[in-house]
């Protein structure tokens, strides 16, 4: 196979800053527009008054009784365009406003005044279970393996803890922008978004029964993590609706404050576990309860739960199993979809559990997790068989070859007897990833990937998969260029617009690489087996001759390929069997800490970690990916915390919501393991997400290996080192 | 108010609104896009420029401070010779995610490489230079290594860019 480049094919123009993100387009005529939010965190809207010594000739004003169906599609619909008759969360959307001049904006919003009646509000997962109804509970997941009540009396130990998690917000760089501009009877939407088909289906949901058409364009989008999935359909709607009222182009762009108080956030959490163990620390039974805070409405909750139903497996043999899970509604603003997706949590929880088990029996910790370890063969509790792409083994050992474990342990542990000042540790953490979509997602998503070759001998590549920074649209041009034999110059990928490109479905789950990368391979084989080069022993000119007389011929190639999983992949959603992933990544991490005993802060020195991704498409980016993932979830471990006081979130922007620097990270050491995956592009699965969700609880290992103590929440902060040290639980 | 100043080499005569701060007047007035708003606030870098041959926040410089200034930003950078070096070293070191935070890097970059012509430097120093502007995507390893291969180079960089 020759060597095919791995230099991004956007690097040079985001660069030189020529690249367009969606504030760069010139638009004439352009409004601007406003959102004036809830002040209350549950309310009834009693009046909205317009101030009539205001002159509002010049501003486009729209409430929720100007949306056509206010009820934004997701998952429940239950999220509307704009308050109407009560509020849930502070900063929800009740009035929007657009004009020529943010200037005008501005002062416009003094002059109108909502007059509420206050609610009772539910702040936290426990206020609304006290409440007891049955509405406040968005999603309910319950999973049985055999007999945890019996293993529970059969056990040497019970073991249990409750583990807490809190808000993180993604921090793309790029705040939210997008913009609606209208044109006869539609509407072309343009904004920075993972999903333009999800914001089309929200669209045409919006103005159902009305003449608007809508169409989107996803524009080149500066970072997402989650942030843009979900949460565009909201605002699309909004510019959607004052474009059209307005008769002109409308923008909304969010400043910092306005998306780090109002933007979704991965979904705090409150898992329970309760292991029966034996006495050589084998895990007989596991009882899992998991309670996600999804804020003020459903949103992706539901799917979010399943991720965190199905990684609080860990990565170990288990039986007699109960998971329940909850999502549970509170008054702060609706959570979302955040890289790792309910994995984060969940996986938090049961590494944790496996290091207090560790404590109470007073083994090492690597010990218990090697004891209880999955192996090639084993069942988990869905009853989804590993038995195959499985690479787990080969990071574990790949990483503690890396990152010297086991002398680190004693090194450390001997510093620390004499340290005063400063306290070192060295955590281990192993972690799993289902690819894709949660069960049989994707045999309900249909996606479809096509391609084109064209007059001149290009080859066009369809799909609905956005390039948000991590890089899937130079991976599509690899794979396709490795695949025809031919060079980058002569592949177009198409604009993701969803008039131009087929539904191939989000980016998201990890899944555009595995899932549409693999539809691109077949609809490559489908153009070679039309231009009858399917022994693949052409050279690129000989593909180029080919094609050229063909489409003279014939006209242009265009192939399509729908995606199905083969057919032993299903899954009952009601019971929770079957396979949760058609397959899974899987990651072992290092890290080596230290905590200044002064100030409590704790710095990650060093973190190691193998990922087994399947196959790298593109090695450096795969690195990048890594590195930078591993740096997001490190900042969930210790530095990423939002502060909520009476339902409002208080952090305002970067002085207050810390996130790691340039100065703040570790040596990343990253191995890949290429354990193929049969039914991805060259035998690729998962890796955007994995890198995060391992990082955290390799901290939380490490600093609990210095403290001596158990880590039973993050993100530690030097508030959390200092109630550890207070704290009388146990010391090992 | 009236204001006249640089901007890559033009002289400039403008009215703008005095709440406005130069990033607003580079990208809403001159369209010169290539400078990014991240933060607003002067914590993110994104909007890095170069006022007076020293790099600055844009957000954070009102309109009035810029009057009789000279400005260079990203977008009158490119056509120099030490640019494309940063380019490629930044595209063969896989530096570039995203990309939103990069060409404030990149204009930090310059202003490192200009600083430390011929010296020696420390992986702290090179951290603690950049320690304004951040990224989310890369876990800042790969800029690092791009930043040490070129300041390895010995670039030139002019005293300044324009006259
Ligand atoms: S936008 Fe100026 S520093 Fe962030
Ligand atoms: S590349 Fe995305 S923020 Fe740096």
């Amino acid at each position: 196979m020759k060597n095919i480049s791995e230099i991004r094919i956007d690097a040079a123009s985001k660069i030189s800053g020529e690249e367009q993100y969606v504030r760069d387009l010139q638009i004439d005529d352009l409004l601007y527009a406003k959102t004036i939010r809830s002040t209350r965190a549950h309310a009834k809207i009693d009046s909205i008054h317009f101030d009539e010594d205001f002159n509002w000739e010049s501003f486009t004003i729209i409430t929720a009784k100007d949306v056509p169906n206010n009820y934004v599609a997701i998952i429940k619909n239950d999220m509307p365009y704009l308050a109407h008759e009560t509020v849930n969360y502070i900063g929800e959307p009740i009035v929007l406003i657009a004009a020529e001049k943010k200037q005008m904006l501005r002062e416009a919003e003094k002059h109108i005044a909502i007059i509420y009646e206050e609610l009772k509000t539910s702040l936290t997962i426990d206020e609304t279970l006290t409440k007891d109804d049955k509405k406040d509970i968005f999603a309910e997941i319950s999973l049985v393996d055999g007999d945890f009540e019996k293993a529970a009396v059969d056990a040497e130990y019970i073991i249990e803890e409750t583990y807490e998690t809190g808000l993180q917000e993604h921090v793309y760089i790029e705040p939210q922008c997008v913009v609606a501009i209208p044109e006869d009877n539609t509407i072309h939407i343009k904004g920075s978004m993972q999903c333009p088909y999800y914001v089309q289906n929200a669209m045409n949901e919006l103005f159902k029964g009305t003449e608007t058409k809508v169409d989107v364009t996803q524009i080149m989008t500066g970072g997402a993590f989650g942030g843009k999935e979900d949460f565009p359909s909201l605002i699309c709607g909004h510019v959607a609706l004052l474009a059209q009222k307005a008769q002109k182009p409308v923008m909304l762009s969010f400043d910092r404050e306005e998306d780090i108080r109002y933007t979704t956030k991965r979904h705090p959490s409150k898992i329970h576990m309760k292991a029966a163990v034996d006495n050589d620390g084998t895990i007989q039974g596991l009882n899992v309860d998991i309670l996600l805070d999804s804020g003020a409405y459903t949103t992706l909750s539901p799917v979010v739960l399943a991720r965190a139903v199905l990684t609080s497996f860990g990565c170990y043999r288990l039986q007699n199993v109960i998971v329940r899970g909850r999502a549970v509604k509170t008054n702060i603003p609706p959570c979302g979809a955040f890289r790792g997706f309910g994995g984060p949590q969940a996986l938090f929880a049961i590494e944790m559990l496996i290091e207090k088990i560790a404590h109470s029996l007073s083994e090492p910790v690597w010990d218990i997790k090697k004891r209880n370890l999955l192996s090639m063969g084993d069942v988990l509790p869905t009853g989804q068989p590993i038995d195959y792409s499985f690479g787990l083994p080969q990071c574990i050992e790949k990483v503690l070859i890396s990152s010297k474990y086991f002398e680190k342990l004693k090194e450390f542990s001997d510093y620390n007897k004499n340290s005063n000042g400063i306290l070192k540790g060295v955590g281990i953490s192993l972690a799993a990833h289902g690819a894709g979509f949660t069960g049989v997602g994707e045999n309900t998503i249909q996606a479809i990937a096509e391609m084109e070759v064209l007059t001149e001998g290009k080859v066009v590549i369809k799909t609905a998969n956005t390039e948000m920074g991590q890089g899937v649209d130079t991976a599509y041009k690899i794979i396709v260029s490795k695949r025809l034999n031919i060079p980058f110059e002569d592949i177009v990928i198409e604009e993701k617009n969803t008039s131009k490109v087929p539904n191939s479905g989000p980016t998201v789950a990890s899944r555009s690489t595995m899932i549409v990368g693999k539809l691109l391979v077949d609809n490559c084989d489908k153009i070679l087996e039309k231009l009858d080069l399917s022994a693949r022993e052409h050279t690129p000119d000989e593909f180029k001759q080919k094609a050229l007389s063909f489409v003279e011929k014939n006209g242009n190639i265009v192939v399509r390929t729908q995606y199905k999983h083969p057919d032993f992949i299903s899954f009952d959603e009601k019971t929770y069997k079957g396979y949760g992933y058609p397959v899974y990544s899987w990651s072992a991490n290092v890290a080596e800490i230290e905590i200044d005993l002064t100030s409590y802060q704790v710095e990650v020195k060093k973190f190691y970690t193998a990922h087994d991704v399947g196959k790298t498409i593109n090695r450096q980016q795969s690195e990048g990916q890594i590195q930078g993932g591993v740096l997001q979830g490190i900042g969930y471990g210790i530095y990423e915390e939002m502060r909520i006081k009476d339902g409002e979130i208080e952090n305002r922007g970067f002085r207050d919501y810390i996130i790691p620097t340039i100065k703040d990270i570790p040596k990343v050491h990253v191995d890949i393991v290429e354990d193929e995956y049969f039914n991805g592009p060259f035998g690729a699965k998962a890796l955007g997400e994995l890198p995060l969700v391992g990082a955290a609880p390799a901290v939380a290992s490490a600093v609990s290996f210095a403290m001596k103590k158990p880590v039973k929440k993050i993100p530690l902060t030097p508030e959390v080192i200092a109630s550890m040290i207070e704290e009388k639980d146990y010391e090992y | 108010m009236n204001i006249s100043f640089f901007v890559n080499g033009k002289g400039i005569e403008i009215e703008v609104d005095p709440l406005d701060r130069l990033l607003d007047i580079l990208r809403d007035e001159l369209h010169l896009t290539g400078t990014k708003e991240g933060c607003g606030e002067g914590e993110c870098g994104a909007c890095t420029v170069f006022m007076n041959n020293k790099p600055v926040n844009s957000c954070l410089v009102p309109a009035m401070h810029v009057d009789g200034s000279q400005i260079v930003t990203i977008d009158g950078l490119r056509e120099f010779d030490f640019f494309k070096k940063i380019q490629t070293s930044y595209a063969q070191n896989g530096a570039v995610q995203c990309g939103f935070c990069t060409p404030g890097f990149v204009i930090s970059t310059i202003n490192f490489l200009r600083e430390n012509y011929k010296k020696t430097v420390t992986d702290d120093e090179i951290k603690n230079a950049f320690v304004g502007n951040i990224c989310r995507c890369t876990g800042f390893e790969k800029i690092i290594a791009a930043i040490k291969e070129l300041h390895e180079m010995n670039l030139e960089i002019p005293e300044k860019f324009y006259e």
